[in-house]
């Protein structure tokens, strides 16, 4: 029994060492293949950069993928900068204009965010900002502790709140790159590193060329008609507490630093404004604006309130360059009255 | 629970260790903690549901004393008692449904209306499973094979063993509860073939079914709009995920027993190595086909009594067993198409031509006639899981009308060739393993890196925890 034991206890270490090792040997070689898809590690990696670095620019925007996709920085003039990060929220939000702010002086601040992200329902935090490493690992414990003070893990409510110093260790393991955390997908990363190489090369290339000479601006297609319904209306609006704390603090910031900030609605199409106009959604979101334009006097909220024509969608959520072409100039007007 | 999940990769060593060094000192506790182990593994899908495994194992276990008696005539009422009892289980959970849909359906016909009440209950896992256990109970005792058993527990223990309770194999009262009865001790080579028997029983699941799964929903889903070839290699894939699901599922089930010293009946025996149809029964899901032979088959009087009653017998034998599987005519016409296979064989008197355990047993490869037998075989097994595999029949009609037809689609190489990496190596090991199924011959030194490799795949594949096929009968 005791051989068997012994014997049985080797071999499930030495299997489990040896797929760690496999597995840690890739994600520290080829992240972009095995730490989520190639493609948006290389966007978010390029946009962390602008956010660490001296660019000049003292008009920024910041904002999940409707943010990257809405605004081109160019059109609003030659100081502005789209800082998004696709998929990410008030949390990043804070953190984009804290480290921005320590190397560049901002005058102008425009937020452009996909509402349902601000109820926390989004699983890009742990797919893009846990993984790509965004945060630093202090940040991480600051987040943990506003998790300890609103007892939820930050988008996963429903994770429950016995086991939150749990889940929060499960979620640094993957912020540190444990290759545990990867297991699941490592086939997939090691399939498209195998056979993917050459397109995810060429996407690179796309996204990047894009980025650097559209100031941070993503082009979602340039021709295309969307017009599917991308809102569940019957939902009430319910901004995340953690949210709303860190929203708090980029006020404060924005104070400090004497920065005029502007929240901007993204657009909807036809489809989704329909189901939107005059749902418990809409009413809930205006309420919610109402409420933090009477809170922060320094914030001023550019309601759309418009839909675009579905030719200017590529998708249901994020519009086409004409879209932006569109949006862009209705948002600098708006900012410019 | 499920065996490729992580929840019993924690319960299964922990009931080991209970077991061995808790529980060791008498039979009677390790009887009372592989029971409690049992409803807990099975308590895990539905409390509920472990009710009715309760009554349904405390009714057979009265039965059995019924069925015990010295009196012909009362052990006869008993016995049918106790079978009206399983079916009813069975005809209620699994099959009121049907039949009640089938007879709505045939009123509508002639023009009437009905409406029929329909049950709101998912099917119990495991119920045809245990249901034929306590069956194989009352019919081993009435036959004079198997004694009553005065130990519940031990009884209880038969019909709800863990590893086999949810997909077998379906064990016999002979063969299992002398076992039962005996106090188990720790011997370290069954204890390691038991671990193998895992690690090879998760390798066909886990990466070569669960990986075939996806392919083969996508071709079945999508099989209007696929290439003709791309039909056939998705029917080729499903022979195999199935395969791969329940052959190792059994490996689980058969290695899980013998590291609590129980060794289990064999389920499957390298079927796709089948040199015809009847070959192939003896090699497939070999618990159920050798149940329907010893409690239906031969009593209804086999094929020893003229070839108009072997035919009659051959029919009922195969329709029930593909009803068995299922509330669904698919299901029949499953078993419908391998008593066609097989009727030829039983006319010709050839059904029990190919009755040896190992295919060339002492060639390296087959011979060109073995090689030509098997294939054909193979096909038609192949065309017969259409049916079995498709949501109902006209899309079985329509999948197999699109296999020779839908030739104007483009080609998917590149699908074609994922197919052949998962199914070319477990044709090769199977091939390998046929003369000793249990143990892997390779060079003493190449085994810890072949077992290595095995167990890594496993576990960069463990992921989704999908169930098994033969769950849902």
């Amino acid at each position: 029994m005791k051989q068997f034991l012994i014997k049985t206890i080797i071999y499930f270490l030495v299997t489990v060492l040896v797929s760690g090792t496999i597995i840690y040997g890739f994600i520290s070689q080829k992240p972009e293949f095995f730490l989520g898809s190639a493609v948006d590690y290389f966007q978010c990696k390029y946009q962390y950069e602008q956010i660490n670095k001296k660019t000049g620019f003292t008009n920024i925007i910041i904002g999940d993928s409707r943010g990257n996709a809405s605004i081109n920085p160019r059109q609003l003039g030659e100081k502005w900068i789209n800082l998004s990060i696709p998929g990410s929220d008030l949390f990043e939000g804070y953190i984009t204009l804290k480290r921005y702010l320590q190397h560049n002086k901002v005058d102008t601040l425009v937020m452009v965010y996909g509402m349902s992200y601000l109820s926390e329902y989004s699983r890009w935090f742990n797919l893009r900002t846990i993984p790509f490493r965004f945060i630093s690992n202090s940040e991480l414990k600051e987040l943990e502790q506003t998790e300890r003070k609103y007892n939820y893990l930050f988008h996963n409510r429903a994770a429950g709140h016995a086991t939150l110093k749990y889940d929060q260790f499960i979620r640094k393991l993957k912020y540190w790159h444990s290759p545990f955390s990867y297991r699941a997908t490592f086939l997939d990363g090691l399939n498209n590193f195998c056979f993917s190489q050459r397109e995810t090369g060429i996407a690179k290339q796309k996204v990047l060329t894009q980025l650097s000479e559209y100031r941070g601006y993503t082009n979602f297609s340039d021709a295309d008609s969307n017009n599917t319904d991308g809102i569940d209306a019957s939902l009430r609006f319910e901004p995340g507490q953690i949210n709303q704390h860190y929203l708090e603090l980029i006020m404060q910031l924005a104070a400090r630093h004497d920065i005029a900030v502007y929240l901007v609605d993204p657009p909807m199409n036809q489809a989704s404004f329909k189901t939107y106009n005059r749902s418990v959604y809409e009413s809930t979101i205006n309420q919610f604006f109402q409420g933090v334009q009477k809170k922060y006097p320094r914030l001023c909220v550019l309601q759309t309130d418009v839909w675009l024509p579905n030719n200017m969608f590529g998708d249901p959520l994020h519009v086409n360059s004409k879209g932006t072409t569109r949006f862009s100039a209705i948002t600098r007007d708006r900012l410019n009255n | 629970m499920l065996f490729n999940s992580v929840a019993f990769l924690l319960f299964l060593p922990i009931v080991f260790i209970l077991y061995w060094f808790v529980c060791n000192r008498s039979l009677r506790w390790q009887n009372v903690l592989v029971l409690m182990a049992s409803y807990f593994f099975y308590g895990w899908w539905s409390w509920k549901f472990m009710v009715l495994l309760g009554v349904s194992t405390f009714l057979d276990y009265l039965y059995g004393f019924g069925v015990g008696l010295k009196d012909r005539k009362k052990a006869r009422l008993f016995l049918w008692l106790s079978v009206l009892n399983n079916l009813g289980i069975l005809g209620v959970f699994k099959y009121y449904n049907f039949f009640a849909l089938q007879f709505q359906q045939a009123l509508a016909l002639l023009g009437l209306h009905a409406n029929v009440v329909l049950l709101q209950v998912a099917i119990p896992i495991g119920i045809s499973f245990y249901t034929f256990h306590g069956m194989s109970y009352v019919f081993d005792i009435y036959r004079g094979e198997q004694r009553p058993v005065k130990n519940f527990i031990d009884y209880a223990v038969f019909v709800s063993f863990f590893p086999l309770l949810v997909a077998g194999p379906i064990e016999r009262a002979s063969h299992l509860l002398p076992q039962i009865q005996k106090k188990r001790f720790f011997n370290y080579t069954q204890a390691a073939d038991g671990c193998r028997l895992i690690l090879w029983g998760l390798f066909k699941k886990v990466v070569i079914a669960d990986t075939l799964a996806v392919i083969v929903d996508n071709i079945f889903s999508h099989y209007h709009d696929l290439h003709g070839i791309s039909l056939v290699v998705g029917a080729i894939a499903f022979s195999f995920q199935i395969y791969g699901d329940f052959s190792g599922y059994s490996d689980i089930a058969l290695g899980t027993a013998k590291l609590f010293g129980f060794e289990l009946l064999t389920n499957f025996r390298f079927p796709y190595f089948s040199r015809d149809i009847a070959e192939f029964w003896r090699r497939w899901h070999i618990s159920l086909s050798s149940w329907f032979r010893d409690y239906l088959y031969i009593p209804l009087g086999g094929s020893k009594q003229g070839k108009l009653k072997g035919v009659r017998n051959t029919f009922i034998i195969f329709l029930v067993s593909g009803f068995w599987h299922g509330a669904n005519w698919k299901y029949i016409a499953w078993g419908g198409i391998h008593a066609c296979g097989f009727l030829p064989l039983l006319l010709l008197n050839r059904n029990r031509k190919h009755t040896s355990d190992v295919v060339a047993e002492k060639r390296k490869l087959p011979t060109g006639k073995e090689l030509s037998q098997m294939v054909l075989t193979f096909a038609f097994v192949t065309f017969a899981w259409v049916f079995f595999r498709a949501a109902d029949m006209t899309e079985a009609i329509g999948y197999l009308k699109g296999a020779v037809t839908n030739y104007k689609q483009p080609k998917d190489f590149l699908m074609c060739l994922t197919v052949c990496c998962y199914i070319i190596p477990l044709i090769a090991c199977d091939w390998w393993l046929r003369r000793n199924e249990r143990s892997l011959q390779v060079p003493q030194l190449a085994k810890p890196v072949v077992y290595l490799v095995l167990a890594l795949l496993v576990l960069f594949y463990f992921g989704k925890q999908t169930n098994f096929i033969y769950f849902q009968f």
